[in-house]
C-alpha cells in the first residue's frame, strides 16, 4: 500500500538524519549550549529581579528554543545540499511528502528533545515551581514543537537553497509563527502560574487547531516547494 | 496638540505615501523601459 | 507569452484606457475626501478625530484585499503556471506591503491623541504589523532567489501560507488580549459617516486596483526586456 510505503521512506530518512546527527554529536550539544546561553541572557535583560524574571519564564523558555532551533533546522537540510542528494532523493516516486514527513520528524526529535533540556536549565534559572499539572505542561510543549517544527522544516526547505539563509529562515519563519508561539507562551504561561482562570485548556486546544491547519498546509505545499 | 493636527497628519501621510507609490511605479516603468530599449538594438542588423 | 507576443505588447503605446482610470481614481480620491470631512458632523467622543477613520479604515480594508489578490494569483499560478499570474501576484503584494505600512502609520497617528501612546497592541493593529512582516518576508524572498521558476514557485506557497495565515494571527491577538481583560477598540460606525467611508473606500479600491495594475505592467515590460536580452544573447552568437 503506498501510504505504508511512503511511512517506511518517511522513518527511513528520519533515521537517516537522526543516525548522522548522532555521530556529529557536536550539532546538538552546540545547539543546547547556545539555548541554554539565550536562556541566560534573558536572565540579564530582565533581571536581577527574580520576580520579573519568574513572570516571563513561559516566553524566555520558547524564545529561546526558538532562536536555537531555526539552527537545527536549516542544517536538517544542509546535510543532502552539501551532498547534492537532495535530487536524488526527489527522484523516488512518491518520495516528496515522504521527504519532508522524514525531516519533520527528525527536527522534531531533535527539537523536542532540546527543548525539554531547556525547560529544565529554564526552571532552575528562573525559580519556576514545576506545577501539579505537569502532565498537561508536556501537552503543551509537545503541541507547540509540532507547530514550530512544522513551519520551521517548511520554510528551511527553501531558505536552507537560497542566498542570505541565515536571515531568510527567521524572517519568513517568525511572523508566521505568531499563533503558535502566542498560543504556546501562554499555556505554559498559564500553567506554570497554576492555571487559576482555567485558560490553558483553551490554547492547547487552540494549538492543536494550528498544528492541524499548518501542517495540512505545508505538506500539500511542500511539493510545489521541493521540485524546483 | 489640538486633534485637528493629527487629522491633518494622517491625511497628509496618506498622499505622501500614495503620490510617494505613484513615483516608485513611474522609476520602474522607467528603468524597465531602459532596459527593453537597451535589450532590443542588440537584434536589429 | 512568447517574445514576440510580450515585444508587441509592451511597444503599443501605453493604453489609454488605464491612464485615464488612473486620473480618475486621484480625483476620486480627492473628490470622496472632501466630501467626507465637510458633510460629516464631530462625533460625540472623538471629536474631530472622527475624520482620521476616511483613511485609516478604507487603506486598513485595502491591506485586508490585497493579500487575497494574493492569495488567488498565487493559487492560478501553481494551477496554470503562466508567469503572468506570478507577476500579478507579486505586484499585489508590493501594493499591499505598501497599504499595510500606510495602515500601521494612520492607525498610530490615531492611537497618539486617543490612548495617549504611539502603539497600542491592539489585535487589529498588532495583526497588521505581522501582516506587514509576512509581506516583507515575501519580497525579501523573491529579491533573494534569482531563478526565475523557483521564485515563482516558492513565492506561491510562502505568498498562500501567509494569506491562510492572517485571519489565524488575527484571531490568537485578539485571544489574547481577551483573556487579559484588555479593552478593543471601538468597532462601531456611526450611521451618519457611513456615506463619507463608503465613498472613501471605493476610491481607495480604485486606487490600489490602479496601482496594482501599474506594478504589473512594469513588470512585464521587466520580463519583455529579459527576454529580448536573452535573445540577443543568443542571436548575437550566431553572427
Amino acid at each position: 500500500m503506498a501510504l505504508r510505503d511512503e511511512w517506511r521512506r518517511a522513518r527511513a530518512i528520519a533515521w537517516k538524519d537522526l543516525t548522522t546527527e548522532r555521530r556529529s554529536k557536536a550539532g546538538f550539544n552546540s545547539v543546547v549550549v547556545l539555548a541554554v546561553t539565550i536562556l541566560v541572557l534573558f536572565g540579564f535583560a530582565l533581571g536581577p529581579d527574580t520576580q520579573a524574571i519568574r513572570n516571563a519564564a513561559a516566553g524566555e523558555i520558547w524564545l529561546s528554543a526558538l532562536f536555537a532551533g531555526v539552527l537545527a533546522f536549516n542544517r536538517s537540510f544542509q546535510l543532502e545540499l552539501d551532498g547534492g542528494a537532495l535530487d536524488a532523493l526527489i527522484l523516488y516516486p512518491g518520495a516528496r511528502r515522504a521527504i519532508f514527513a522524514g525531516k519533520l520528524l527528525g527536527n522534531f526529535a531533535f527539537v523536542a528533545l532540546m527543548l525539554t533540556i531547556v525547560i529544565a536549565v529554564g526552571v532552575v534559572l528562573f525559580q519556576v515551581r514545576v506545577p501539579a499539572e505537569w502532565p498537561s505542561l508536556l501537552a503543551i510543549l509537545f503541541l507547540g514543537c509540532v507547530g514550530l517544527v512544522t513551519l520551521g522544516t517548511f520554510y528551511a526547505a527553501m531558505a536552507s537553497r537560497s542566498r542570505a539563509r541565515e536571515v531568510l529562515l527567521p524572517l519568513l519563519l517568525f511572523p508566521m509563527l505568531v499563533p503558535v508561539l502566542l498560543a504556546a507562551m501562554e499555556g505554559t504561561k498559564a500553567l506554570l502560574g497554576g492555571d487559576i482562570m482555567g485558560d490553558a485548556g483553551a490554547w492547547a486546544r487552540l494549538l492543536a487547531a494550528f498544528d492541524v491547519v499548518f501542517l495540512v498546509a505545508t505538506l500539500l505545499a511542500f511539493e510545489f516547494v521541493i521540485e524546483v | 496638540m489640538s486633534n485637528w493636527m493629527f487629522v491633518g497628519a494622517a491625511f497628509t501621510v496618506t498622499w505622501v505615501v500614495v503620490l510617494g507609490y505613484l513615483l516608485h511605479l513611474h522609476r520602474v516603468m522607467r528603468r524597465a523601459r531602459e532596459e527593453f530599449e537597451r535589450a532590443r538594438p542588440g537584434r536589429a542588423p | 507569452m512568447t517574445t514576440a507576443a510580450l515585444a508587441t505588447k509592451v511597444a503599443r503605446p501605453r493604453t489609454r484606457a488605464w491612464t485615464v482610470f488612473g486620473w480618475f481614481a486621484f480625483l476620486f480620491l480627492i473628490a470622496s475626501q472632501a466630501t467626507a470631512i465637510a458633510i460629516s458632523p464631530p462625533d460625540r467622543d472623538m471629536g474631530d478625530l472622527q475624520k482620521i477613520m476616511y483613511v485609516h479604515v478604507p487603506s486598513a480594508w485595502m491591506t485586508m484585499l490585497a493579500p487575497l489578490t494574493v492569495l488567488v494569483f498565487a493559487l492560478r499560478y501553481l494551477w496554470k503556471r503562466r508567469e503572468q499570474d506570478d507577476l500579478l501576484a507579486a505586484s499585489a503584494a508590493e501594493v499591499a506591503t505598501t497599504f499595510a505600512g500606510l495602515t500601521l502609520m494612520l492607525g498610530m497617528i490615531w492611537a497618539r491623541p486617543t490612548w495617549g501612546v504611539w502603539w497600542t497592541w491592539d489585535a487589529r493593529l498588532t495583526s497588521t504589523l505581522v501582516l506587514f512582516l509576512i509581506l516583507a518576508g515575501y519580497l525579501a524572498l523573491r529579491a533573494l532567489v534569482d531563478d526565475r521558476e523557483r521564485r515563482a514557485q516558492w513565492s506561491a506557497a510562502v505568498g498562500i501560507l501567509g494569506a491562510i495565515n492572517v485571519p489565524i494571527v488575527y484571531m490568537s491577538v485578539r485571544w489574547w488580549r481577551t483573556i487579559h481583560q484588555m479593552q478593543s477598540s471601538p468597532a462601531t460606525v456611526d450611521p451618519a459617516y457611513v456615506l463619507g467611508l463608503r465613498l472613501n473606500a471605493f476610491a481607495f479600491l480604485f486606487v490600489m486596483v490602479f496601482f496594482i495594475h501599474r506594478r504589473y505592467e512594469a513588470a512585464m515590460i521587466e520580463r519583455a526586456a529579459e527576454h529580448a536580452a536573452e535573445a540577443a544573447a543568443l542571436g548575437g552568437s550566431s553572427t
